[in-house]
């Protein structure tokens, strides 16, 4: 008894110091984009002599959605001359491919489909095979449901004027918001996600993460890493991982904003987060080692935010370990050690802590100037709930950690019904805002 | 009298205070879900960010629509406010108070010195501003000449060349379709144009030799991040009168000695220094300050996360432009800058 004893001691206080961890993080972030520097040096970058540049599109059964993409790109305001859109179709069963090879016919030479029927079924397979054909300096991916506004592309390419930039991401933003409490909450997370997390990470010179969208890489970066790793289900996290302990920076760009579709119901919702999840674990099991080792002599800040951001699905693990930790001493009749500091850091830990989270997207929706829809922040308690359940699952699952996995395309549903952009006309660039 | 309730009761009414302090929070959010007040997607696409001529171009369109090109000039616009004109013929009143209402310049007619137009002036030709003038916004269908300690509080467009004279102060944006020559002294937020030249100096240019021309330099202390990308986990020196090609990261100090070139970009995560005569085919980019002296060229952007000391360099080249970009920019006399220089907080020439 007193082996498990001891042994349920050090777990429960193994997580109380994760968990403490996390919470100092959520609150350091939090203040730092309060009251610190808001970094983002390239955001001026007005007038250059901008870099040859493609735009992929990964599509998999997105006949509901590609056409507003499409349309928003066509419209940016990036040399046409200089960038090649290419929509890559990998075995849609809808009639996306009739639409690709319509805008083909529209817009000759500058929309330059490249259809997929063999192969590794996903993402990073697709990217990688139709990057393949492409020598561009600078590589930009979208999603199919992703609508970027006229500057958005020049924005990202920005970055890669300096030469240590490996990879760029842009900002994230719900566009169904008013469709569900789903999507309400979905767009208070991704707020807290982006105003607060990604730009912290930005202005601490930390590890901002490359998130598969609204972002992209330099062409020679991705070739120097070994390009798109094919059995991940997190290929961005993947691809940040490496350059990152290859000692290339990522960047965030706040100001980058792009319109997507978040999921409306709770089961495409639970669907994304445990492909997220698994994929995340994945790059965990394969990059922790490597980045502690950190060959590229990157700062301890770096190394050590990077470490925590590969751990991130893991904490409600943790959490359940140390409940089940607590909950054996206390049949056991062994109350954890040091007992008055336990009940003081319970007690700060229920009023302090657990709020980390709320504090953070109370925090971004004040930066954004959003005052109304912060009143539904009680509501995340239960997206919380939900994230943590799906996460427990996908984490323990033997797909997280090892490898053998068979790939397929793991997309999310599309719920669109209505066009959002208008269309734009043939072989020119429009001049307005397309967002209807 | 004491009032002894059944436990029952006491159990249901705890109960119910407990339920109803914990579902206090939830009011407001079942508000917001049931009556929404704030489920608009956010404003993300701003159409004036990024565009320095945003404004003037929705200028040029209200001002075609109102007629304020055509000849007479309508004396009022569409909303009955007056358009005031200017011209040798009918020229403004003198007066100690800003004009506030919408002012067209109709021809060279100079105004009184220390005239303040405290709304949105046309100048349909030529203009040449007496000293101490001050607009909120100023549309020049041909050239400007902005005279001594002029102020403009908003932009400037001009459709020729933009002059601005010594010890003026451009807050916002000054923007030309040709040219730019500000002279020292001029204190700026963002300025874009084709050419932009501080003062009329000429300063001597070193000869652009092709890379073979100088010795070869290749960095033996650094890494490749890529082919061509050198990473360097210290300061780096490129001695004078080398040739580098490639890229440079060093997590120190950059220094491009005289008469030096390299073919890529760099990057200083202290500060950077590009001397006298050296070449940077590509960007040019610090955490901290950077200095570029006389008669160095970078052919592509300068960015920094502090400052920059524009000595008498070329940025950009015709046809290639590049912004130059930080917190606090410095451009002595002699500078050229092919496309955009944007102070975030505080822009400067001087001699």
């Amino acid at each position: 008894m007193e082996t498990v004893v001891f042994f349920a001691n050090i777990g429960l206080w193994t997580c109380v110091a994760i968990l403490a961890v996390y919470t100092l993080r959520h609150y350091f972030f939090t203040l730092n984009r309060l009251f610190g520097k808001h970094r983002q040096p390239y955001v001026d970058v007005l007038e250059a002599d901008w870099p040859a540049l493609v735009v992929f599109v990964p599509c998999h059964n997105e006949s509901r959605v590609i056409r507003d993409s499409l349309d928003a790109l066509l419209t940016c305001d990036y040399p046409p001359d200089r960038l090649v859109i290419v929509p890559i179709d990998d075995r849609s069963e809808d009639d996306t491919r009739d639409i690709l090879v319509q805008y083909a016919n529209d817009y000759p030479g500058r929309i330059q489909p490249f259809l997929r029927d063999d192969g590794i079924p996903g993402k990073a397979a697709a990217l990688a095979d139709a990057m393949e054909f492409h020598q561009e300096e600078v590589f930009l991916i979208f999603d199919a449901d992703y609508i970027p506004g006229t500057k958005l592309i020049k924005q990202l390419v920005a970055p890669f004027f300096d030469p240590e930039v490996g990879a760029v991401m842009g900002r994230v933003v719900p566009l169904n918001v008013s469709r569900s409490l789903l999507t309400r909450l979905l767009d208070l997370e991704r707020s807290g996600g982006y105003q607060v997390d990604q730009q912290a990470r930005m202005n601490l010179h930390l590890v901002p993460q490359y998130g598969g969208t609204v972002g992209g890489m330099r062409r020679v970066a991705l070739e120097a890493v070994g390009g798109w790793n094919l059995d991940s289900l997190a290929e961005d996290t993947d691809l940040t991982m490496r350059l990152v302990i290859a000692g290339w920076e990522v960047v965030y760009q706040n100001r980058s904003e792009c319109y997507e579709e978040v999921p409306e119901t709770w089961e495409s919702r639970m669907r994304q987060i445990r492909r997220w999840a698994t994929g995340h674990n994945q790059v965990a099991a394969r990059y922790t080692g490597d980045l502690i080792r950190n060959s590229a002599k990157l700062p301890f800040r770096q190394v050590l935010d990077g470490v925590l951001l590969l751990g991130v699905f893991v904490i409600p693990i943790v959490l359940l370990i140390g409940w089940s930790c607590a909950i054996i001493l206390y049949y056991a009749g062994y109350p954890p050690e040091f007992n008055r500091f336990t009940i003081l850091a319970i007690a700060s830990f229920n009023t302090v802590g657990n709020f980390a989270a709320f504090f953070e997207i109370a925090a971004a929706n004040r930066l954004d100037g959003t005052r109304e829809r912060i009143r539904m922040l009680p509501f995340m308690l239960l997206g919380f709930l939900i994230s943590a359940i799906t996460v427990c699952r996908a984490s323990m699952s033997r797909k997280s950690w090892f490898k053998g996995h068979t790939m397929s395309w793991q997309k999310t549903a599309r719920h669109r019904e209505d066009r959002v952009t208008k269309k734009p006309g043939r072989n020119r660039r429009a001049k307005a805002g397309t967002i209807a | 009298m004491t009032l002894i309730l059944p436990p029952w009761v006491a159990f249901l009414g705890v109960l119910f205070l407990m339920l109803l302090w914990l579902f206090l929070p939830l009011i407001p959010a079942v508000m917001e879900l049931v009556k929404p007040k704030d489920a608009a997607p956010l404003n993300a696409v701003g159409s004036d960010s990024g565009n320095l001529t945003f404004f003037a171009e929705s200028f040029t369109a209200r001002a075609q629509r109102e007629g304020l090109f055509n000849d007479p000039v309508p004396e009022k616009l569409a909303d009955g406010s007056p358009v005031l004109t200017h011209s040798t013929a009918k020229p403004l009143p003198i007066q100690r108070k800003p004009f506030t209402d919408f002012v067209v310049i109709t021809d060279n007619a100079r105004f009184a010195e220390g005239t303040e137009f405290a709304s949105e002036c046309l100048a349909r030709s030529t203009l040449i501003s007496v000293p101490n003038t001050t607009f909120r916004t100023l549309l020049g269908v041909q050239d400007v000449v902005l005279a001594q300690e002029t102020t403009m509080l908003r932009w400037v467009h001009v459709k020729g060349h933009l002059e601005v004279a010594s010890n003026s102060r451009l807050l916002g944006r000054a923007t030309s379709e040709q040219s730019i020559t500000v002279g020292p002294q001029v204190v700026f937020d963002r300025l874009s144009a084709p050419v932009i030249r501080v003062g009329n100096e000429e300063v001597e240019m070193s000869p652009v030799l092709p890379i073979h021309a100088y010795e070869r330099f290749v960095p033996d202390d650094g890494r490749l991040l890529a082919p061509q990308y050198y990473r360097i986990d210290d300061d780096f020196t490129l001695p004078a009168s080398r040739g580098l090609s490639g890229s440079v990261v060093a997590t120190g100090k950059v220094e491009i000695d005289e008469d030096s070139r390299v073919t890529g970009s760099l990057k200083a995560h202290d500060t950077l220094i590009v001397r006298a005569g050296a070449i940077v085919d590509g960007s040019v980019t610090a955490r901290g300050p950077i200095r570029i002296e006389d008669g160095a060229r970078v052919l592509g952007s300068v960015i920094s996360e502090e400052a920059i000391i524009l000595e008498g360099a070329v940025i950009g080249a015709p046809g290639h432009p590049a912004t130059v970009t930080a917190p606090l920019v410095r451009v002595r006399v002699g500078a050229i800058v092919h496309g955009a220089i944007i102070a975030a907080k505080d822009g400067k020439t001087v001699v």
